[in-house]
């Protein structure tokens, strides 16, 4: 029974890859549309006096690919962005056209209002932005060091308290550091969400079962985030005691119960992830979820 | 006088060991990788030519070495999957995505044998062209130590010869001083193309 199981598994597996392929001619939207014509009517853009360190080219193109494929977008190894760019993958997916002008007005004048939110970031920041090295294809995704530093320097939680300022090397410290409330927050006021959430920092949420609970959300085509701990999902050394924080931000996409295993699909990192893990395991990483209902692009 | 001795013994012994346990894993490093270059390279090779194939990571996932995650990635989508080293549904789950299924099991064997916790390939950028080095973290017994606060020896292998500085460390190009740090390590020179490091984790 089991080997006929894993057969039709594998069959499965096989059927979804081959979907996935065939996805992959991406056909854009009308506010895609909009955000490539918007860039084209740009032209070239000269180099700005306020970020003295990204490069217009690589700007331009960072900005482009973000808008086809928000999918890739990346926070980069070893950063504390991965807050930002979950937040990222579902804003820029909504709203390309306001992202593009965002970004451009940001780049030109040093501020810019994406909604009511207003980013003027600090003078390191600008200095520092496009300085960003060893992180992967963040080296080159100059518009993506200039977006996460910016959210980075104008969203603040109390895990920020003490790193209020940016100095070299803190996007691998506290100071872009997201908390669940903070996190939510973003959501709230860059995407403007119908934002609710269940968890904190510090303890687990109680769920009846899990898995209803989460297919559930994504059936009522609720974009859900989970808030989990990264030393067990993305495990960095063997050691026995592992610090109960969460500290990692994933984009639920898929989830099923087999077995007493979980079937996870999530993007995160720049790029879908599936894993399997077993119930009690799952539940021991959670510490949040939040859910909103997606919206069509502007 | 006693009472002096003690105290002095309450001091001098814990300096001890947490002396011994900072300067063991330099001294270590060295000496790790003349005693096991050709497995270490054997490892390299095998990787490089598996992952030019098919994109695939390999790590240990547990301290007795019995349990392996490999991650397998196709063109939207990483599968990432634990198993049990003795469990057939690792050949299986291999063959069906596609890998050659006995170098992989060679591989994972060969990683087992010298401590191999994790192996992948990491992308880097020189003059905005995206180049590539293999990143192998090893865990040796004798960094097991009581004390030792930094676990894992991380060798990089690059395709092209690497600058240094005076001190062997990696540099980012010829003509500046700043450091390579890859996840936030300085690394140091084995051989113009193999660096390493010593660190607290192995990813």
């Amino acid at each position: 029974m089991k080997s006929v199981l894993r057969y039709f598994f594998f069959v499965i597996l096989f059927f979804c890859r081959n979907n996935i392929s065939l996805s992959q001619n991406i056909v854009l939207n009308t506010q895609q549309i909009q955000a490539f014509q918007y860039l084209d009517s740009m032209g070239s853009i000269k180099q700005s006096a306020y970020w003295q360190h990204i490069k217009p080219h690589l700007l331009l193109q960072n900005i482009r690919k973000n808008i086809t494929t928000p999918m890739f977008i990346y926070p980069g190894t070893n950063t504390n962005f991965c807050g930002y760019a979950a937040v990222s993958y579902s804003c820029i997916n909504t709203y390309p056209l306001r992202y593009a002008r965002f970004m451009i007005e940001l780049y030109n004048n040093g501020e810019a209002h994406f909604r009511k939110v207003h980013f003027n970031p600090s003078k390191e920041v600008k200095q520092a932005a496009g300085l960003l090295k060893f992180k992967g294809e963040l080296d080159i995704n100059h518009a993506d060091q200039m977006w996460y530093m910016s959210l980075a320097d104008c969203f603040k939680g109390y895990v920020n308290l003490f790193s209020l300022n940016y100095k070299p090397g803190s996007e691998n410290r506290l100071w872009p550091a997201t908390n669940f409330a903070k996190f939510n927050r973003m959501l709230r006021r860059m995407c403007d969400y119908k934002v609710s959430a269940v968890g904190t920092d510090l303890f687990r949420p109680m769920f009846k079962d899990i898995t209803f609970f989460l297919s559930d959300k994504l059936q009522k085509n609720h974009q859900v985030f989970l808030f989990v701990n990264n030393a067990i999902m993305h495990k960095g050394n063997h050691n026995k005691v592992r610090y109960r924080i969460p500290t990692h931000y994933v984009v639920l996409l898929h989830i099923s119960e087999n077995d007493g295993l979980i079937n996870l699909t999530y993007w995160d990192y720049g790029f879908k992830t599936m894993r399997q893990m077993p119930v009690a395991e799952f539940k021991d990483i959670l510490f949040g979820v939040t859910w909103c209902n997606k919206k069509s692009a502007e | 006088m006693r009472a002096l001795k003690n105290i002095l013994m309450l001091i001098v012994v814990p300096i001890f060991f947490i002396a011994c346990s900072t300067t063991l894993p330099k001294r270590f490093a060295t000496k790790y990788y003349k005693d096991n270059d050709n497995t270490i390279m054997r490892i390299e090779r095998n990787y490089a030519n598996l992952n030019k194939q098919k994109p695939i990571v390999i790590e240990f996932s547990d301290n007795a070495f019995n349990m392996v995650t490999i991650e397998m990635k196709t063109d939207s989508l990483r599968y990432v999957y634990e198993f049990k080293l003795v469990e057939k549904r690792l050949a299986d789950t291999l063959q069906k995505f596609g890998y050659d299924t006995t170098n992989v099991l060679k591989l994972i064997n060969d990683m087992k044998s010298i401590k191999c916790t994790w192996i992948n390939r990491l992308d880097y950028y020189v003059d905005e062209k995206v180049q590539h080095l293999i990143f192998m973290s090893i865990r040796p017994k004798a960094f097991d130590a009581l004390f030792a606060g930094k676990k894992y020896y991380t060798l990089t292998f690059y395709n092209q010869p690497q600058y240094y500085d005076g001190e062997g460390r990696l540099l980012d190009k010829r003509n500046r001083n700043r450091l390579r740090k890859i996840n936030n390590e300085t690394f140091w020179r084995i051989n113009s193309k193999v660096c390493y490091t010593v660190s607290s984790r192995f990813r």
